[in-house]
């Protein structure tokens, strides 16, 4: 069977999502059997998605900083499919809290006033992402192929939407695979 | 009620002619979905979900629309389903609906909507704005991020209630869920009696204590009586792992008909009283804890032994706790609430519902926002649809907005007078009124029905047992308490009782004086029954596993009669 080639990156998430394609267990290994390749992935460890190309790209996470910008611009041009996976990435989810603040209340909230903190400051090294103005979902950015909401999805809603891929089938969820949270 | 046929999804359907195509589908099982429709409310049409397409393909929402002959509706059309995705994400798009961190995630009936129609994304960006939120009250949050403006909490506080606190300001998408026109929650003229939240269909409104406590699908669902007052509203109490956490008004009571008050809906939450958990004796000026078994031991013994014994019972203990309990003190009982034996001699008797579609309603010298919040919610509403009411008392009494006359307590005379011709009245008033005033409202007998507002859930029933004489001189004394902690004037009555049990659910004055305190079960913790004002008898279950030692008084009462 010709090989699917898979790359998936996190944005602004909390790898939750990837916990949950990791929670498939043995039907990643069935997924594999099945033709999927695993290119790209926190998991294995590639940075970035080939130059090749692969045929399907999975994202984790909101838009919020200009690298996310380009991570997700970079998947999109390099994949077939993309798929938003998990609600920061659907819907952008939890980390648009900060959108109701400003850029200077959340960086002080969150670097300098935690009352964990002592001493803090605000990181300005260049290394860093800037902040967008606001957390956005993947399709405000790039266009996206499907979707899979879930805080995080489960497993099992992710292992369909991949089957019915492989199958050439609709990966939109159905019944109670379908979860906001 | 004339028929009328039309049809759905190409099924012919004979319906009343003065529903809505909603009301007909419902009866002919056709589900369509609504969010700011509420069978307990008036239709509004505001949020458009339950939109419907008719044969000439024009969307009309099913919960205005009536049913008209040849009518043809289709109702989960192509094109209906693309108007409500449409809606939807409009919906979602307006405010804050981001489920994973939401109260009611899970209850919630813009999610269930989402779920149902697929929505896997938002078609629009969401507005990002933040809205005020109101966390002042002290049992209610309104979340306004989380709003869809349907209403039915508007509707809900004005016509079920009564109230009109709730109210919408501003226009298109700044309109603002706010009471009493841009008052904090907690100053305004709220009663705390909780529907806007029971009619909520997103976390817009919740209720503080039980949030985040779980969904309602992990709860179970009791129905019990609540025996804050004479009403015997019906509810439903949400609990798990045998703590309850939200209470809700029974739609289906007869009684209350869903609403409820803060005695009722919060007072069961937020009690903060010391529980009795054991049994205790008093033994040389020493309290002890003991078995159940001495303790039932010493009651029967000092009731055995004693040439006079009698009894006090404050009405909030069922019909079957009563009965026993005239058996044991031989019948030498009375009742801990003012109450005067001619003032309930009043003929007709009226029924609760005959304050919605009474003539006039006369209050006499007394207050229902005391502590009868439902009854005074439907003189609201009486009032408000145009019923005279007419108020015997001071000033400053809590509906005397909705007064169109009112009298100070030392004109009463000429109420009777303004009454006269008035047939179809109700009167509503204390049971414990001197006789000059039970003379007065009995000239008005014929005119008028007659509603004795009884303090206590089985106030009526106890009066129905008999429980309306004087005490005679007793030696020894039992009280049936339940959570009464008694006043200066009962304490200083008990003085020369040689020896006192007390069966009580809350540590007070009156088992500080006690001789014997037995533990008995709050309301919600027993079974059995009431009789309410209007003489319907209710049906207490229990929703939570009694505190510690305590016993339902029934079992109590038998334990002892077991001995004598």
């Amino acid at each position: 069977m010709a090989k699917v080639r898979l790359a998936s990156d996190w944005l602004d998430g909390c790898a939750g999502c990837h916990m949950s394609i990791l929670d498939m267990d043995e039907r990643l290994v069935e997924l594999i059997l099945a033709g999927v390749e695993l290119s790209a992935t926190p998991v294995t460890d590639l940075k970035e998605p080939p130059e090749e190309g692969v045929d399907i790209g999975i994202i984790e996470g909101a838009v919020a900083t200009n690298h996310h910008e380009e991570v997700a611009k970079k998947m999109r041009k390099r994949c077939k499919i993309l798929i938003a996976i998990g609600d920061c990435a659907v819907f952008g989810g939890i980390v648009t809290m900060r959108n109701y603040f400003s850029l200077d209340e959340l960086k002080r909230r969150g670097y300098i006033e935690t009352e964990s903190t002592v001493d803090g400051k605000i990181p300005t090294s260049p290394e860093i992402g800037k902040l967008l103005p606001r957390a956005k979902a993947l399709n405000d950015v790039v266009k996206v192929d499907a979707y899979i909401p879930g805080c995080p999805p489960s497993a099992d809603a992710i292992y369909y939407a991949l089957k019915a891929l492989l199958e050439g089938k609709s990966p939109a969820l159905i019944g109670e695979l379908l979860k906001y949270d | 009620m004339s028929k009328v046929t039309f049809k759905i999804n190409g099924q012919e359907i004979e319906a009343d002619a003065d529903l809505t195509v909603l009301k007909a589908a419902k009866q002919a099982g056709v589900d369509i979905p609504t969010l700011c429709d509420h069978p307990s409310l008036t239709p509004l049409g505001a949020c458009r979900i339950c939109v419907v397409e008719t044969k000439n393909g024009a969307l009309q929402t099913a919960c205005t629309l009536p049913v008209t002959p040849g009518l043809e509706v289709e109702t989960e059309s192509p094109k209906v389903v693309e108007a409500r995705k449409f809606i939807l994400n409009l919906l979602f798009s307006e405010r804050n609906h981001y489920c994973m961190y939401c109260e009611v995630s899970g209850d919630c009936e813009l999610q269930n909507l989402g779920y149902r129609y697929g929505i896997d994304h938002f078609a629009f960006s969401p507005y990002m704005k933040k809205f005020p939120t109101d966390f002042t009250h002290k049992y209610i949050m309104l979340e306004n991020n989380r709003c869809v403006l349907c209403r039915r909490c508007v509707r809900a506080c004005s016509d079920l209630g009564g109230h009109y606190v709730l109210g919408i300001v501003n226009r298109g998408s700044d309109s603002l869920l706010s009471p009493d026109m841009e008052s904090p929650l907690k100053s305004s003229s709220c009663v705390s009696c909780g529907i806007c939240v029971q009619v909520c269909p997103t976390g817009a409104l919740a209720d503080k204590l039980g949030v985040y406590l779980g969904k309602t699908k992990e709860m179970e669902q009791i129905r019990t009586v609540c025996v804050n007052c004479g009403v015997g509203c019906g509810l439903v109490a949400f609990t798990k792992s045998d703590h309850v956490i939200k209470i809700w008004g029974d739609w289906e009571s007869p009684v209350n008909r869903g609403i409820l008050c803060e005695q009722g809906r919060y007072s069961p939450l937020h009690d903060k009283r010391k529980r009795v958990t054991h049994p205790i004796i008093r033994k040389d000026g020493k309290r002890e804890v003991v078995s159940w078994d001495e303790a039932i031991a010493t009651a029967t013994t000092q009731l055995k032994s004693t040439k006079s014994k009698g009894g006090l019972v404050y009405p909030k203990v069922t019909n079957e706790a009563i009965t026993y309990f005239q058996k044991l003190v031989d019948g030498n009982t009375a009742i801990l609430e003012n109450v005067t034996p001619e003032a309930l001699k009043l003929k007709e008797k009226a029924t609760l519902g005959d304050i919605l579609s009474a003539k006039a309603i006369l209050l006499y010298k007394v207050d229902p926002s005391e502590n009868h919040g439902v009854i005074s919610s439907w003189i609201k509403r009486a009032a408000n649809s145009g019923t005279e009411l007419t108020i015997v008392g001071d000033e400053n009494h809590s509906l005397s907005f909705f007064a169109t006359s009112h009298y100070s307590p030392e004109d009463k005379e000429k109420v009777v007078e303004s009454f006269i011709g008035k047939e179809g009245s109700i009167v509503i008033y204390d049971p414990g009124i001197c006789l000059k005033s039970v003379n007065l409202l009995s000239k008005l007998q014929g005119i008028a029905r007659f509603l004795p507002l009884f303090k206590a859930g089985n106030s009526m029933g106890a009066v129905n047992l008999g429980l309306n004489g004087k005490l005679n001189d007793s030696e020894v004394v039992y009280i049936l308490a339940s959570e009464y902690g008694g006043d200066s004037d009962l304490l200083a009555s008990l003085k020369d009782v040689k020896f006192l049990i007390v069966q009580a659910n809350y540590l007070s004055p009156l088992t500080e004086r006690a001789d014997l305190i037995l533990p008995s079960t709050t309301w919600i913790e027993t079974n059995g029954t009431i009789t309410n004002m209007e003489g319907k008898i209710l049906k207490l279950t229990p929703v939570v596993k009694p505190t510690a030692e305590a016993k339902t008084d029934e079992e109590i009462l038998k334990l002892i009669s077991k001995g004598l």
